[in-house]
């Protein structure tokens, strides 16, 4: 190779995983780098030069392409900065085979090589591509065993109950990663659910621990976030008293295990608590019919679609209605009513169920468990009463929809055709007059037709008025295809041709 | 229309002038064109638009343009047709004079009589057809479309919320 050859920009790009290490004066990074760096020396006769710029990406992860320094490098690449890219092995580049493609595909658009120091292969070649996605294959799976392994070993610990990091509770610290009880805040944490014992509400409680100044853990945290020291609050608080941790347990996928930490508080007093949370928690009922709709989710059509509350407003009125969900985009699996008048149904239902069961008409809607609305018919099925399901039929059809219809005079069909023809003729000759084209050439080219046709066309914006006339009122006896090609100037003549 | 046409004779002035347009020449045919419209003829015209224009506007002159209500309605179709040179052509629906417009609303049927200038129904007469459907229903209605003249475009989007 001659060393005339246009210079070569090379930019080195380095990643390392984890910050281990990283402190070193001359870390992993700077050792990848200075490999580069010496390979790129020994194909300086081929014209490589390192670019100053320094892609960098220290503790990121392999995994995703979310890396400063990558995205910098992709930039510069995109900008046609960069002429070759070498890495010291594929796998600084990414770990994932998708990535990968990726990243290929946006060298080869740019024509930009990339090199692995300490990989020598040639990605010219077919044996070259298969060697390199076997490398990857293998880095992509590496990496996956790698976070197994930390997830079966998190597991393993958690089980064993060992504190595996994460957000420090109150009342402990977190010491040679193992959480040791803090004193004043253990006290704080028996001072709290002493408290809820004590006052037995939340409101109450709350307003007490405001009273004392008692705020939640306050935590430092190496990335600027949210840090705690502020009131308590419903939602922490119930975490706070629900949490195993002050018994001594630790937990993984939802289950609670002996932990190794010191416990903050007795198994009774906790267990209190826990009653008297369970005490406390409201049990809400689902609660339908907010919107006055007395059946909804009781209502399906005939083919087992729920029938949903919906109205429509006319001049104030609001007009409710019971819907199929069917038809909301899936209108051919609607039964064979897909829309009833809500008072109307609810009317009818509980005018029949009261007659049968001969209960008040507020109660019998919650004796209903379902209602099937067909053509001719709406089933009731009631909620089973010592074991046995009633239904009540109770006849209806649906309003038959109005129809309309056009009985046409009998007579000649005026020739669609021959409107739009006249039309267009005219509007042709409004842009030919008004000076839009130019020419008639011009006009053909913008309306995509043929000179020819515009000319023929043309002759239709002179017929004589009555003709125009008829033809546009729907009352001509002729069609376009009985216009002769060349129309007499004379309108005279014109009548004459054609009619 | 027609007959009204039959009945009026050709004007042998007129149509001994349209005889000599064909063979008239360009610069004549411009100065003709000036002179009848009062303003110069287009570039685009070449000689037999020129003679088209010409001729038209001669007869016009003598025999009389179109109504003013077609003329009306032509102007308001070019001028759709111009806001949209490759949109579909809508024609106005027109149903013919005679012709019957049958509705069923709530189980029962009513017709409606196309007059010239009016529907009837029930013997009496009436201007327009959603008075006829305000008289049937007790409510206010697009009369064209309660007799199903006109497409509910956009009906199907108000369904079940």
């Amino acid at each position: 190779m001659a060393s005339d050859t246009k210079p070569l920009r090379c930019a080195i790009y380095t990643r390392k995983s984890t910050e281990h290490g990283l402190e070193q004066e001359f870390n992993s990074l700077d050792a990848q780098r200075e490999a580069c760096e010496a390979y790129i020396k020994s194909q300086a006769f081929a014209g490589w030069k390192v670019v100053p710029q320094q892609y960098n990406d220290p503790a990121y992860s392999g995994g995703n392409l979310d890396r400063p320094a990558l995205k910098r490098l992709m930039v510069d690449v995109e900008a046609g900065k960069v002429d070759v890219v070498v890495v010291y092995k594929i796998d600084r580049l990414t770990r994932s085979l998708a990535d990968f493609a990726k990243l290929v595909d946006a060298f080869d658009d740019k024509s930009v090589s990339f090199v692995a120091v300490t990989q020598q292969f040639n990605t010219t070649t077919s044996m070259g591509r298969l060697t390199l996605n076997i490398l990857l294959s293998f880095a992509q799976f590496e990496r996956e065993l790698s976070a197994e392994r930390v997830r079966d070993k998190v597991a393993a610990s958690r089980r064993k109950g060992k504190w595996t990091g994460g957000s420090v509770p109150l009342g402990y610290d977190a010491k040679n990663k193992k959480l040791v009880i803090n004193k004043a805040e253990a006290e704080t944490v028996r001072t709290i659910f002493g408290l809820y014992l004590e006052v037995g509400s939340f409101s109450k409680l709350v307003a007490e621990l405001d009273r004392r100044a008692i705020v939640t853990k306050r935590r430092n945290s190496k990335v600027a976030k949210y840090r705690g020291g502020i009131p308590f609050t419903y939602g922490p608080l119930a975490y706070f008293l629900k949490n195993r941790i002050y018994i001594g347990e630790t937990h993984y996928g939802g289950k609670w295990f002996k932990g190794e930490h010191t416990a903050i508080l007795d198994r009774p007093t906790f267990d209190r608590a826990q009653d008297l949370l369970k005490f406390n928690t409201v049990k809400r009922k689902v609660k339908f019919s907010e919107s006055g709709a007395l059946l909804e989710g009781k209502l399906f059509d005939d083919k087992g679609n729920r029938m949903g509350p919906s109205f429509s407003s006319k001049s104030g009125v609001r007009y409710r209605f019971y819907v199929s969900t069917a038809l909301r985009g899936r209108k051919h699996e609607a039964g064979s009513v897909s829309r009833i008048s809500a008072p109307e149904i609810e009317g009818l239902v509980k005018a029949a169920l009261s007659e049968k069961l001969q209960a008040p008409n507020e109660e019998v809607i919650e004796r209903i468990d379902t209602i099937t609305v067909s053509n001719g018919r709406i089933r009731v099925t009631l909620k089973q009463l010592k074991g046995k399901q009633r239904s009540i039929e109770i006849p209806w059809t649906p309003k038959p929809k109005g129809d309309a219809q056009v009985v046409a005079t009998s007579g000649p069909k005026p020739d669609q055709k021959l409107v739009k023809s006249i039309i267009r003729a005219h509007a042709w000759l409004d842009d030919l007059s008004a000076g839009r084209h130019a020419s008639i050439e011009d006009l053909s080219s913008a309306a995509d037709l043929h000179p020819k046709v515009i000319r023929q066309g043309l002759r239709l914006a002179f017929l004589p008025p009555h003709l125009t006339r008829a033809i546009l009122e729907g009352d001509a006896m002729f069609e376009l295809k009985q216009i002769p090609k060349l129309l007499p100037l004379s309108w005279w003549q014109q009548h004459r041709a054609i009619g | 229309m027609k007959s009204q046409f039959s009945s009026i004779e050709a004007d042998p002035a007129v149509e001994a002038e349209l005889d000599r347009l064909p063979t008239m020449p360009i610069i004549e045919l411009r100065k003709r064109y000036c002179e009848l419209l009062r303003t110069q003829p287009p570039k685009a015209f070449g000689p037999d638009l020129l003679r088209r224009s010409i001729a038209h506007t001669i007869q016009e002159k003598s025999y009389g343009g179109l109504p003013p209500l077609t003329r009306r309605l032509l102007d308001q179709l070019v001028k759709t047709a111009l806001a949209r040179p490759n949109g579909r052509l809508e024609l106005p629906r027109r149903i013919k004079p005679g012709s019957e417009l049958v509705r069923t609303w709530n189980r029962r049927i009513y017709r409606v009589t196309v007059m010239a200038d009016g529907f009837t129904f029930e013997g009496k007469t009436f201007a327009s057809l959603s008075e006829i459907a305000t008289a049937i229903t007790g409510t206010r209605w697009n009369g064209p479309r309660f007799f199903g003249l006109r497409e509910a475009a956009g009906r199907e989007g108000t369904d079940g919320k």
